[in-house]
């Protein structure tokens, strides 16, 4: 992949602004290019468009699967894929699927090719949209200068992307300000304030990201950036107007699936995990090959206490998302959902598939949890010694929502009331509280303790009045 | 029939007597192939593949005409900077030729407005076509914001419109191409205000005068 700097260099000082004006020599002869289509004529009719353009280096795909190998082996500078590509596969889910996963820089241009005119549709609503798109049948010219502005767009943000990549977002935002004061940045101040938007929130300003996507829904209500707003919103905690919001996108954009998955997390947030699963179930229908949708969906299944359907679709996962292999977090998840079903034999075998090398491998928190998780397995007799060894870091450590369940089910199992009053008081006083509530109150009944979880309660809401006045 | 049953038809009629064409334009290169004149065989395959393409475009459009008449909500709005929307239109209307005019071209409105791309350039392209048909030597192509509307101008300097053209562009027996151009204006819907289509004579060159108006 040519780094931003090359690419500008490709276009320094020769760039024009503006439309109407080419790029007046070649810079596509050292680019790379990687077409993805499902068809041997298309694809070779798009290689033989880009080497009219005086490109070179044209590899080819014909499934995402080995779209997705060839970009792992050699990222390429611009990506061309077909919106249909087989097996009930999109172009944009491969798109979304990069995007969402870093998977695919900012650098690198990713252009829709489609003979469905309804994917402007598709366009219009999603946050992950594709750098451009172009509707078949185009001729060479057209699909040059589409390829002309991708790249001329590309090289304007490069400054802008390498400090987002590197998490700079403060002074990513100052280079957007900059590029929008700019003479040449006219043909992307749409770009910016979207850019600008979504900069915001990843950097966590969700008071400014919300006033951003409110000012870009004043001049036309997208749904990207009305879902953007009930991001902001959620992030806020004014989970009932998000809810509100992302009702309206889904009313107008019923194609857009990433806002179910954000109406999903704002049910599990308003602790409605019914809703969240049944969303997600009927969304999973439509999306069968999306694998991390299927995790989530697993994980709000678990939280809404249908232990069978958490385990199954997690099994379904690791059986057949495993390109580099079957990834640890889906394990543990495996683990983690065996034990709280009572499935000893289930969680036996998920560890013991554990080698050695694995192991070595885990990061901290990781093996924490397979310590905690381990011990459980072991019982309270066998398992009293791990349990021991592993306590502090329960004690002092902030965790996430599954790690501390984890927690408090081995501090009641060893009755440890100290660590499960500890991590149930910091769970309940966090944002996370309507998520893990009902797990808390089911560990602590399941040990006939339901006094215990009333006094636990009666404690956080003793704190939070203290720390309200 | 319904108006719109009645555009599609007539457009499938067209297209449908194209293919026609194309085949025999194929059967004469066969032949002449078969009897080794090459000489013969190319031009006829030239032909025929222009003949395709002609008939491709207009089931293309046809199909626009469909999706505009029946969808419900057809228009995908998005942010379009409107200088890249007038080069993509000059390239498609260059590409398809017609006439030895000259295209002259000037966006005056340097920014980004909202409006759906594809099928605006559609109908521009559309409307060069015929202003191409008909213009002596030049057709000009504008984009300017006048009254807070976009307002993109196709005129020729050709003998303008006939006296019941303008009218037909609301009838029921109007072109696919106006057909067309009156639903993408009318579909263009933003803060309560619609777009528009006005065609009249005696635009700034002298002939027809093709004008949408997008809010």
């Amino acid at each position: 992949m040519l780094e931003a700097e090359s690419l500008a260099a490709l276009f320094e000082d020769k760039a024009l602004p503006g439309a109407a004006k080419r790029i007046p020599f070649n810079p596509y002869k050292e680019l790379r290019y990687l077409v993805v289509d499902d068809q041997a004529a298309s694809r070779q009719s798009l290689k033989l468009c880009i080497q009219s353009m005086g490109g070179f280096a044209v590899d080819q795909a014909d499934t995402i699967n080995a779209a997705y190998h060839r970009i792992r082996g050699q990222m390429p500078d611009v990506i061309i894929c077909d919106y249909i590509l087989g097996s009930g596969r999109t172009g944009q889910q491969m798109l979304e699927d990069l995007r969402s996963t870093d998977g695919l820089p900012d650098t690198v241009a990713f252009l829709m090719v489609t003979a469905e005119r309804g994917y402007e549709q598709v366009i219009s609503a999603v946050e992950l949209a594709p750098d451009d798109y172009i509707i078949k049948p185009f001729s060479p010219e057209i699909l040059r200068a589409r390829m002309d502005r991708v790249i001329r767009k590309k090289v304007f943000f490069r400054h802008f992307f390498e400090l987002k990549r590197h998490g700079k977002f403060d002074a990513a935002l100052v280079e957007l300000d900059a590029l929008n004061n700019a003479e040449d940045g006219k043909p992307y101040r749409f770009d910016i304030l979207r850019a600008r938007s979504e900069t915001l929130l990843k950097a966590g300003r969700w008071a400014d990201a919300l006033d951003s996507y409110v000012s870009i829904v004043e001049i036309h209500p997208f749904p990207w950036a009305l879902a953007g707003q009930a991001r902001a919103l959620q992030q806020l905690t004014r989970h009932e107007e998000a809810s509100d919001v992302i009702d309206g996108v889904l009313a107008v954009a019923p194609g857009y699936f990433s806002a179910y998955d954000l109406k999903a997390e704002i049910c599990c947030d308003l602790g409605n995990f019914d809703e969240a699963q049944h969303l997600l179930q009927e969304l999973a229908k439509r999306t069968p090959r999306n694998w991390q949708r299927k995790r989530t969906l697993a994980t709000v299944a678990k939280l809404n206490g249908d232990l069978e359907t958490a385990q199954r679709l997690i099994e379904e996962v690791m059986a057949h998302d495993q390109i580099a292999g079957v990834p640890i977090m889906d394990r543990i998840e495996l683990l983690r959902t065996a034990l709280a079903g009572g499935n000893q034999e289930l969680a036996q075998k998920t560890l013991s598939e554990l080698t050695s090398e694995e192991r070595a491998a885990l990061a901290p928190d990781e093996k924490l949890t397979i310590e905690c998780l381990e011990a459980v397995m072991e019982g309270k007799d066998a398992g009293r010694k791990r349990f021991d060894r592993i306590r502090a870091d329960f004690m002092r450590n902030e965790m996430s929502v599954d790690r501390a369940l984890d927690a408090i089910r081995a501090a009641l199992l060893f009755s440890d009331l100290e660590l499960a009053d500890r991590v149930a008081e910091r769970l309940l006083s966090s944002d996370e509280a309507p998520r893990a509530f009902r797990a808390v109150r089911e560990m602590f009944g399941s040990c006939d303790m339901e006094d215990h979880f009333r006094q636990v309660q009666r404690a956080v809401a003793a704190e939070r009045l203290k720390r309200k006045t | 029939m319904t108006p719109t049953v009645d555009v599609i038809a007539s457009g499938i009629h067209d297209a449908k007597n194209g293919m026609f064409n194309a085949l025999a334009r194929i059967r004469v290169a066969v032949q002449a192939i078969d009897d080794g004149e090459a000489g013969v065989a190319l031009p006829a395959l030239t032909e025929a593949e222009t003949a395709v393409v002609a008939a491709a475009e207009r089931l293309t459009k046809l199909l626009s005409a469909y999706r505009l008449a029946g969808a419900e909500n057809p228009v995908s709005l998005l942010p379009v900077y409107v200088g890249d929307l007038i080069e993509d239109v000059l390239i498609r209307a260059r590409e398809s030729g017609g006439g030895g005019s000259e295209i002259v071209a000037d966006c005056r409105y340097d920014g980004v407005w909202i409006c759906d791309r594809e099928v605006v350039a559609d109908c521009l392209v559309n409307a060069l076509q015929n202003a191409l048909r008909h213009a002596r030597r030049e057709v000009h192509l504008d984009a300017a914001e006048i009254d807070g509307q976009l307002v993109i101008t196709v005129a020729d300097d050709g003998p303008g419109f006939s006296d019941q053209t303008p009218s037909r562009a609301s009838s029921e027996h109007s072109g696919v191409g106006l057909f067309i151009a009156q639903r993408i204006a009318h579909l263009h819907q933003r803060h309560g205000h619609r777009g528009e289509l006005r065609l009249a004579n005696g635009g700034p060159l002298g002939g027809a005068c093709f004008e949408l108006r997008l809010p």
